[in-house]
C-alpha cells in the first residue's frame, strides 16, 4: 500500500471511529450538543462509506456518488448548527444555509455528470462561505474561552478550516484539470489534517483533557496564591465567578449561598450586577445539586422550575452549570455558571469548574481557619491587654491614697486601653452641692478640667434619668438639638463623643468617670464594656477612701477633743492644786497664828485676865483647831479626786479588825457591842477603803454614845445583780429619811456640832472613794432608831470622768 | 560669837514672832536671823547684796526655810544651798503648812534635812520647836570642816 493510500485509510478510519464515538456518546446522553455534533461527523462517516463501499464495488451508481457529494455539501450546514451552541446564528446566515444546500442538491441531482465549472463554482464558493463562517464563529468562540473548551474549539475551527481549504482546492481542480496531481496531494494532507483536528476536538483523548484542565488550573491558582493569606472571601469567590466565565465561555457566573434557614440563596459574588440579591428556590435541579453535593449542568429550559427559570431569564441563560463548593467538611455553596445553551463541552466544562470550586473550597476554608484563628489571636490579645491593664488599675487604686490620686492612676491606665483625648472623674461633693472634676488626663491641645465645677443637680439630671444602672453615651454631641449645660465646655472645645459612666457605690451615685473624643462614634461597645469595668473598681476605691477619711477625720475630731478635753481637765487639777496649796498654807498660817497668839496671852497673862476672858480665848483656840481639821478634812477629800486608785484584792475583815482596834482607845469605857459578818474579798486600793471603814465606824460610834449599849452591825448582803453590798449598822440616833440623800455632801451636817464633833467632810469622802470604785452609798434610818449605810464597790473600777490618769 | 546661828526664813511676821517665842519657851538662846524672803535669805547665807562683807563661813546651825516665799520659793532657796560647794553641807529644815505630797518629795529630792508641818495647835507648835533647837542645835555633831578653812 502506497503512502498516501495509507494516509487516506488512516484518515477514514478515524472519521469512522469519532461517528462510533459520538454515536455512543449521543445514545449514552442524548442531549442537543450531542446530536448535533454526532450528526456532524456521521455525515462525513457516512460520505466516507460510501467512499469505501464505491471502491469496494469497484464502481458506483451515479445516485450514490450524487448522495455522497450532496452529504459533503451538508457538512457546513452541520457545522453551523454546532456553532449555535455558543455563538447566536442569524436567521437570515440559517435560511441562507439551508437554502443554498437544497439549491446545491437540486443542481447536483439536475445537471449530469460532468458538472460544468459553472455549477460547481458556486457550490464550492456557498461551501466555502459557510464553512468558514463557521470556522471564524469556533475562533471567536475558542478566543471568549479558555481551558479545555478552548483548545477544543480551536481544534474544531482548524479541522473545519482546513475542511473549507480542501473543498476549495478541489474547486480548483475543478477549474485548472492541469493541476490534478498537486491538488490530489494537497487535498490528501489537508483531509488528514483537517479529521487528526476533529479526532482531538472532538474526541479528545482522556490524558489530553487532564493536561488542558491542569494548565487552565494552574493558571487560576497562580493568581489567587499571591493573595492567598489575606484575600478576602468576596474576592476570592469573584476571581471564581471571572474564571468560570472565562474557562466555559459563559454569560455570567455567580457564587451562591444557602441563607441560614436555607430557604433562599444569597448571592455573594456575581460578574453581573443583575444577579445580585436573595433567590428563593424550591426544591429543583439547583436544590439537587445542592444537595447531592455533585456538579450538575441545569437545563435546556424545559426541565425548569419557575424559580429557577425566573433566575436563568436575568441574565437570558438557556442553561447553567451548578457546582458545589465544597470540602469534606463544609459546604460553602454553588457555583452557577449560565450559558446561553447547554454547553456543547459541557462534561469538560463541569471537571474544570469542579476542579475550581475545590480549590476555592480550600482556600475558603483555610481563609477561614486563618480568620478564626486570627480572630481568636487577637482577642486572646485584647483580653490579655485587657487584664493586663485591669490589674494595673488595681494596684494603682490600690496603691493611692487619696481620691484625686485613685482617679489619676485609674484614668492613666485607662487610656491605654481605650483612646479618647480627655479622661476624667467626677465625685459629688455632699455639702457643697456640687460635681467636681478631681482628676482629668487629656490629649496635647486640651486644657485639664481638674477643679472645674458643676452645681450638683447639673450633673445629677444628666445621669439620673437613664435608668439604675446608667451610661450616657453620645456619639455626635454637635448633632444634639439642645445640649444639657453640662455638654457646653466639651462643645466649646470640639470633643464630638462622651461616654459618661456613673460611679455608683452602695447604690448611691458618687460620681462619673467621663471620656470624650474628638472623633464622631468614637467607643465600641467593648470599649465601653472596659470603661464601665474600671469605673466599678473605680467607684469601690473611691468609696473606701471616702470612708477611711471620714474614719480618720473622725478619729482626728476625737482626738483632738479628747487633748482638749484633757487640757481642759489638766488646767482645772492645777488649778484645784493651786487651790489646795494655797488654802493649806495661806489659810493654816492664819489659824496657826490666831491659836498661838490667843494660848501666849493665855500662858503670859492667863492669871490677870478675868475668868471670862479666859474662857473666851480658849473658845479661840478651839474653834482655830475645829477649823484646822476641817482644812485638812478638804485637803483630804480634794486630794481622793487626783489620787490614783490602786486596786487589789483586800479582805474587808481585816481592815475593819483594825480600824476597830484604831478606834477602841478613844471609846473611854464606853460599852460598844460589834458584831462582824461575812465580809466578802473585793477589788479596791486599800488606803482608801479602810478611809471608808473609818469614817463610817467613827460615824456609827459617834451617833450612838448616848446609847447605854453602842450595838454595831458590819457585814455585806447580796444586792441586785451580782453586786455585794457592804454595811454598817448602828441603833444611834439615827436620822430622818427625808434627809437621807443630803448626808453625803460636802459641809452638809444632819447634827449640830455641839453634839456631836466632826467637819462634815467624812460622808462626802466615803461617798467620793466608794463612787472611784465604781459602787454606790445609801442610807437606811429612822429618828431614834439608829442608820445603816450601805456601800458597794462595783464589779470592777471604773474611771470616773474628773479622773486624769498618770502615765 | 561662838553661839551658832539660826535662819529663820520666813515672810508671815506672826509666824516670825510666834517661832522666836516658841524658841525663848525651849530656852533657846540662839541669835535668830530672820530673811522676809527667799532673796534675802540666799543674800545672807552667801554674802551678797545687803550681807555683803559677811563672812559665809559662819554658816548658820540651821536654816529653818518655808516653801511659799516671796521672790524666791523655799525649794529655790534650797537648791541653791545644797547645789553650791561652800554651803551644801548647811543643814535645812523645811517647816511648811503644806501637807501636800510632793512638796516633801521634792524637799527630799533637793537634800533638805528634815521637814515637819507646823501645827495648828500652838502647844504642838511649841513643842515641835522645842524639838528641832534642841536636835540641831544641841544634839547634831557638824562636820568640823566649814571651820578649818
Amino acid at each position: 500500500m502506497s503512502a498516501p493510500n495509507l494516509l487516506t485509510a488512516a484518515t477514514q478510519a478515524i472519521i469512522l471511529l469519532l461517528a462510533i464515538l459520538t454515536l455512543v456518546d449521543f445514545l449514552r446522553h442524548r442531549d442537543q450538543a450531542r446530536l448535533d455534533v454526532m450528526l456532524m461527523l456521521g455525515d462525513l462517516a457516512t460520505i466516507v462509506l460510501i467512499q469505501l463501499l464505491t471502491s469496494a464495488a469497484g464502481g458506483a451508481p451515479r445516485e450514490i456518488m450524487l448522495l455522497g457529494a450532496i452529504l459533503l455539501i451538508a457538512h457546513p450546514y452541520f457545522l453551523l448548527r454546532l456553532v449555535e451552541h455558543f455563538r447566536p446564528v442569524s436567521r437570515r446566515l440559517h435560511a441562507f444555509a439551508v437554502v443554498g444546500l437544497a439549491v446545491s442538491s437540486l443542481l447536483l441531482l439536475a445537471v449530469p455528470a460532468p458538472l460544468p465549472a459553472i455549477i460547481t463554482l458556486p457550490v464550492i464558493a456557498y461551501f466555502v462561505f459557510v464553512e468558514g463562517y463557521a470556522t471564524v464563529a469556533f475562533v471567536r468562540g475558542a478566543w471568549t474561552t479558555s481551558g479545555v473548551t478552548h483548545w477544543r474549539m480551536l481544534l474544531a475551527a482548524l479541522g473545519s478550516g482546513l475542511i473549507a481549504a480542501l473543498i476549495l482546492v478541489l474547486g480548483i481542480a475543478v477549474a485548472f484539470p492541469e493541476a490534478a496531481p498537486v491538488v490530489r496531494q494537497i487535498s490528501q494532507l489537508l483531509s488528514v489534517s483537517a479529521i487528526g483536528c476533529y479526532y482531538f476536538g472532538f474526541a479528545t483523548p482522556l490524558w489530553l483533557r487532564r493536561s488542558w484542565q491542569l494548565a487552565e488550573l494552574r493558571r487560576f491558582l497562580a493568581e489567587p496564591v499571591k493573595q492567598r493569606m489575606g484575600a478576602e472571601m468576596t474576592e476570592t469567590l469573584e476571581r471564581l465567578c471571572s474564571a468560570s466565565v472565562r474557562a466555559t465561555g459563559g454569560l455570567a457566573a455567580s457564587v451562591v449561598f444557602w441563607n441560614a434557614a436555607e430557604t433562599a440563596l444569597v448571592v455573594r459574588a456575581a460578574t453581573d450586577a443583575r444577579l445580585a440579591g436573595e433567590w428563593s428556590i424550591g426544591e429543583g435541579a439547583l436544590w439537587r445539586a445542592w444537595r447531592g453535593c455533585a456538579p450538575a449542568v441545569i437545563g435546556p429550559a424545559k426541565n425548569f422550575d419557575a424559580a429557577e427559570a425566573g433566575l436563568l431569564a436575568k441574565v437570558n441563560a438557556g442553561a447553567a452549570l451548578a457546582i458545589p463548593i465544597a470540602t469534606t467538611d463544609r459546604s460553602w455553596g454553588l457555583l452557577l455558571v449560565f450559558t446561553r445553551r447547554v454547553p456543547l463541552f459541557a462534561t469538560d466544562d463541569l471537571a474544570l469548574l469542579a476542579l475550581f470550586s475545590e480549590q476555592t473550597a480550600i482556600v475558603l476554608g483555610y481563609a477561614a481557619m486563618l480568620g478564626e484563628q486570627q480572630a481568636l489571636i487577637a482577642q486572646l490579645r485584647q483580653s490579655n491587654l485587657r487584664l493586663e491593664a485591669e490589674s494595673e488599675i488595681d494596684r494603682a487604686i490600690l496603691a493611692a491614697r487619696s481620691p484625686r490620686k485613685i482617679a489619676h492612676a485609674a484614668l492613666a491606665h485607662l487610656r491605654q486601653l481605650v483612646p479618647c483625648d480627655r479622661a476624667s472623674v467626677v465625685t459629688l461633693e455632699a455639702q457643697q452641692q456640687r460635681a467636681r472634676w478631681i482628676a482629668s488626663e487629656n490629649a496635647p491641645g486640651l486644657a485639664s478640667v481638674e477643679g472645674m465645677s458643676i452645681p450638683r443637680q447639673d450633673f445629677v439630671a444628666f445621669v439620673q434619668p437613664r435608668g439604675t444602672r446608667p451610661a450616657v453615651y453620645l456619639d455626635d454631641l454637635f448633632a444634639l438639638a439642645d445640649p444639657p449645660p453640662i455638654l457646653r465646655v466639651a462643645l466649646d472645645e470640639g470633643l464630638s463623643s462622651m461616654l459618661l459612666i456613673p460611679l455608683i457605690a452602695d447604690n448611691i451615685l458618687i460620681g462619673g468617670l467621663v471620656l470624650s473624643s474628638r472623633q464622631v462614634a468614637a467607643f465600641q461597645p467593648e470599649q465601653q464594656a472596659i470603661a464601665r469595668q474600671v469605673a466599678d473598681q473605680m467607684a469601690i476605691a473611691l468609696e473606701q477612701a471616702r470612708l477611711r477619711d471620714e474614719l480618720e477625720g473622725h478619729a482626728h475630731e476625737l482626738e483632738s477633743r479628747v487633748t482638749e478635753r484633757t487640757a481642759e481637765l489638766e488646767n482645772s487639777n492645777r488649778e484645784l492644786e493651786a487651790f489646795s496649796y494655797s488654802v493649806s498654807h495661806d489659810l493654816r498660817a492664819p489659824l496657826a497664828s490666831i491659836d498661838g497668839f490667843s494660848r501666849i496671852v493665855l500662858d503670859d497673862f492667863g492669871p490677870q485676865l478675868p475668868d471670862e476672858a479666859q474662857r473666851f480665848l480658849n473658845l479661840i483656840h478651839q474653834n482655830a483647831v475645829a477649823a484646822g481639821e476641817l482644812i485638812d478634812g478638804l485637803l483630804r477629800f480634794s486630794r481622793l479626786s487626783r489620787q490614783a486608785l490602786n486596786q487589789r484584792t483586800v479582805a474587808p475583815a481585816d481592815l475593819v479588825r483594825q480600824v476597830l482596834d484604831d478606834l477602841a482607845s478613844q471609846q473611854d469605857g464606853r460599852h460598844v457591842e460589834v458584831v462582824i459578818g461575812e465580809l466578802p474579798e473585793c477589788e479596791a486600793d486599800p488606803v482608801l477603803l479602810k478611809q471608808v471603814w473609818v469614817n463610817l465606824i467613827s460615824n456609827a460610834l459617834k451617833f450612838t454614845r448616848q446609847r447605854a449599849v453602842a450595838k454595831l452591825e458590819i457585814g455585806s448582803q447580796a444586792c441586785e445583780g451580782e453586786e455585794v453590798a457592804y454595811f454598817v449598822k448602828d441603833n444611834g440616833v439615827g436620822f430622818d429619811r427625808e434627809q437621807a440623800d443630803k448626808l453625803f455632801g460636802v459641809f452638809q451636817r444632819y447634827h449640830d456640832a455641839e453634839d456631836y464633833e466632826g467637819t462634815g467632810v467624812g460622808l462626802a469622802i466615803v461617798e467620793r472613794i466608794v463612787r472611784r470604785h465604781g459602787g454606790r452609798v445609801w442610807a437606811e434610818a429612822q429618828v431614834d432608831q439608829g442608820a445603816t449605810f450601805y456601800f458597794t464597790l462595783g464589779r470592777k473600777a471604773e474611771i470616773s470622768v474628773g479622773e486624769i490618769r498618770e502615765v | 560669837m561662838n553661839v551658832p546661828e539660826i535662819l529663820l526664813v520666813e515672810d508671815n511676821a506672826s509666824t516670825v514672832e510666834l517661832m522666836r517665842y516658841a524658841l525663848k519657851k525651849n530656852n533657846i538662846a540662839n541669835p535668830v536671823h530672820v530673811a522676809r524672803d527667799g532673796a534675802e535669805a540666799l543674800d545672807f547665807i552667801f554674802g551678797t547684796g545687803a550681807f555683803a562683807g559677811r563672812d559665809i563661813r559662819k554658816s548658820p546651825a540651821v536654816v529653818l526655810l518655808d516653801l511659799k516665799l516671796p521672790k524666791i520659793s523655799g525649794l529655790e532657796v534650797l537648791r541653791r544651798v545644797r547645789a553650791d560647794q561652800r554651803t551644801r553641807l548647811t543643814p535645812v529644815v523645811i517647816v511648811s503648812a503644806s501637807r501636800e505630797e510632793q512638796d516633801i518629795a521634792k524637799s527630799y529630792e533637793l537634800g533638805v534635812n528634815g521637814y515637819v508641818v507646823k501645827p495648828i495647835d500652838f502647844v504642838e507648835f511649841t513643842r515641835m520647836m522645842g524639838s528641832l533647837g534642841l536636835y540641831w542645835l544641841l544634839v547634831n555633831e557638824r562636820p568640823s570642816t566649814n571651820r578649818n578653812e
